[in-house]
């Protein structure tokens, strides 16, 4: 009887001893193929894209690529177009986001007003950036926003429309499809400012607006930057928004040179390619059916996003650093 | 030049944590707040600076009354804030701002005194040395106020208060998170401070109490006990739940 018993408990653990295997060997799979395929990608890019990769690939302008598959130039001002678009992207995202995210941290009252804005949040972190775009286009071929794309003149020359279509425009959608994720991050890093920084600077009696500049924004900068960062790594990544409201273009379409300092609002108002649309051009899913090219230019990308995101380590690390006084 | 508190009652939005209480605060006097967890005693002392305000759902009925002035009368953002500049706060935890010692000692005085920064220096320097940091400290100025122990960063915490023309310090369990020797140190300061300061005091070291207080009042549940003069209170409670509760039996 005791035998049995004791039997009895040892087939249990026996069992649990093996299901408890099972699950370690599952979850240790499956860490192993995600990191299999992660490794696969950047492989594949690394080793498709490395032929191509040379200082005048990185330097010359594109040429269209369907006629002639060995002449398809460089990528010099898909590069461009990425920079210039992140960096209009999130120069209008940013004010808007950090005053949004001070707001929703200290003083949002729990209202219907701030339930509505959580609310839009949500729903506008959700939303397909090709929906974006598609807004954009409604909105910005409105004639009253010529100023920001080229206009369009009917056979008598009247302006029509806006073309819709511009570093201008795709950088203002490009905001708006950040924003929910920037004010995401910028409001975490605001709450996580620790309560006895604000009660004590409230206490010396610094009045709310001043502890937010004086204290609670240097408390925060490093998880600032981070919603900055996490913002700059999205719009590179997007091409929805590019396809739709920065036109389908491979060159610069401003005025000529496109990088004269002359021209430059000419060449905002204009149309042009980043990294992403240049390689859905030249795949074979696009016009150019050129993968090496397009590989090259993924190769490119993905390199200035792995920077960037270490730049995010690294910043984490320096701060955790400061923070344990060393 | 009381300080009065007239029926206050409190609220976190339904939770009521304050009932009715009525209490008379003479001034230049360390006065000690004590009892249980939770009986409300840190909400009225966070009440006196109005610093509950910012919590969301906090309600107050009744009045507190210093310097012959209604505090919840204020209406006027600039009142309470020089209230709160008249009212120094030391909390349970030390809550140096994230910058240097010096920056700590000089930003509330160059927030609100128009004053030059070498002056502002000065006198950073001297009320450190009431607070007898400045020998220990002195060649760190400069450095991170975290980089200081736990009862330095608390006394510096009060040198900052004393930087602002306080005539009242809201102390809320300041030594419970330090060493006793620290907590000495604190605790001898404070008798220096009292010559011109109203020191309130919130503790659950009844002993600690007993030590350094003139008056002490005994809150239990949101209600006032018992208040009384320290050595009455501890010698001869009038109530049980005083007795109970000093003798270490609650």
């Amino acid at each position: 009887m005791s035998n049995s018993l004791h039997m009895g408990v040892f087939m249990k653990y026996k069992e649990r001893r093996v299901s408890s295997a099972a699950g370690q060997l599952y979850s240790w799979l499956t860490a192993a193929v995600v990191t299999a395929v992660c490794l696969l990608i950047l492989l594949t890019v690394f080793i498709m894209g490395k032929e191509v990769l040379s200082l005048d690939f990185l330097t010359k302008e594109p040429n269209p690529s369907v006629m002639d598959t060995e002449n398809t130039g460089g990528i010099s001002t898909p590069i461009v177009g990425t920079v210039l678009l992140t960096l209009i992207g999130i120069a209008i995202a940013f004010p808007i986001s950090l005053a949004t995210a001070i707001y929703m941290t200290f003083y949002r009252k729990n209202g219907l007003a701030a339930q509505g804005l959580s609310l839009a949040i949500d729903v506008l972190s959700g939303v397909p950036t090709i929906v974006i775009a598609l807004f954009s286009l409604a909105i910005f071929t409105n004639p009253a926003f010529t100023f920001l794309s080229t206009p369009v003149q009917n056979d008598g020359g009247i302006i029509e429309k806006a073309y819709g279509r511009s570093f201008l425009v795709a950088g203002l959608a490009m905001a708006i499809m950040i924003l929910p994720f920037v004010v995401k991050a910028m409001s975490e890093a605001l709450r996580a400012v620790p309560r006895a920084y604000m009660d004590g600077s409230m206490a010396l009696g610094a009045d709310k607006w001043r502890t937010i500049c004086k204290i609670a924004l240097p408390a925060s900068t490093r998880g600032i930057v981070t919603g900055i960062i996490l913002g700059m790594g999205r719009i590179m990544g997007d091409t929805a928004i590019v396809w739709l409201a920065l036109g389908g273009t491979l060159r610069m379409t401003g005025e000529q040179p496109w990088f004269s300092p002359d021209n430059w609002l000419s060449t905002l108002r204009n149309t042009g390619s980043t990294l992403t649309s240049y390689i859905y051009y030249t795949s074979p899913a696009g016009e150019g059916n050129n993968l090496s090219v397009a590989f090259g230019a993924a190769l490119v990308l993905i390199l200035i996003i792995i920077l960037l995101n270490a730049a995010t380590a690294l910043l984490g690390r320096a701060g955790k650093n400061e923070e344990e006084g060393k | 030049m009381n300080i009065d508190f007239v029926n206050v009652s409190a609220r976190y939005g339904d939770k009521q944590v304050l009932y009715n209480v009525s209490l008379s605060i003479p001034y230049r006097s360390v006065y000690a707040l004590i009892g249980p967890s939770g009986c409300g005693k840190t909400t009225l002392l966070r009440s006196i600076n109005r610093l509950n305000d910012l919590i969301p759902g906090f309600a107050l009925s009744g009045e507190i009354i210093i310097r012959g002035e209604p505090v919840y009368a204020m209406k006027n953002k600039r009142q309470i804030q020089n209230l709160r500049l008249k009212t120094g706060m030391i909390f349970q935890r030390p809550n140096p701002l994230p910058m240097s010692v010096m920056q700590n000692m000089i930003f509330p005085y160059m927030e609100h005194i128009h004053a030059s920064l070498p002056e502002a220096r000065r006198l950073a320097e001297e009320k450190l040395r009431v607070v007898g940091l400045y020998d220990e400290i002195k060649d760190r100025l400069n450095k991170p106020a975290y980089m200081l122990s736990g009862g330095q960063q608390q006394r510096l915490c009060i040198a900052r208060s004393l930087m602002l023309p306080t005539d009242i310090l809201l102390m809320d369990e300041p030594c419970s998170a330090l060493d006793p020797i620290s907590t000495f140190k604190i605790e001898d300061l404070l008798s220096g401070i009292k010559k011109n300061h109203t020191i309130i005091m919130v503790t659950h070291n009844t002993e600690q109490a007993r030590r350094i207080s003139d008056y002490t009042a005994f809150f239990y549940m949101g209600r006032l006990i018992e208040a009384g003069s320290t050595l009455q209170i501890f010698s001869a409670p009038k109530q049980e739940l005083t007795q109970k509760y000093i003798t270490g039996r609650m």
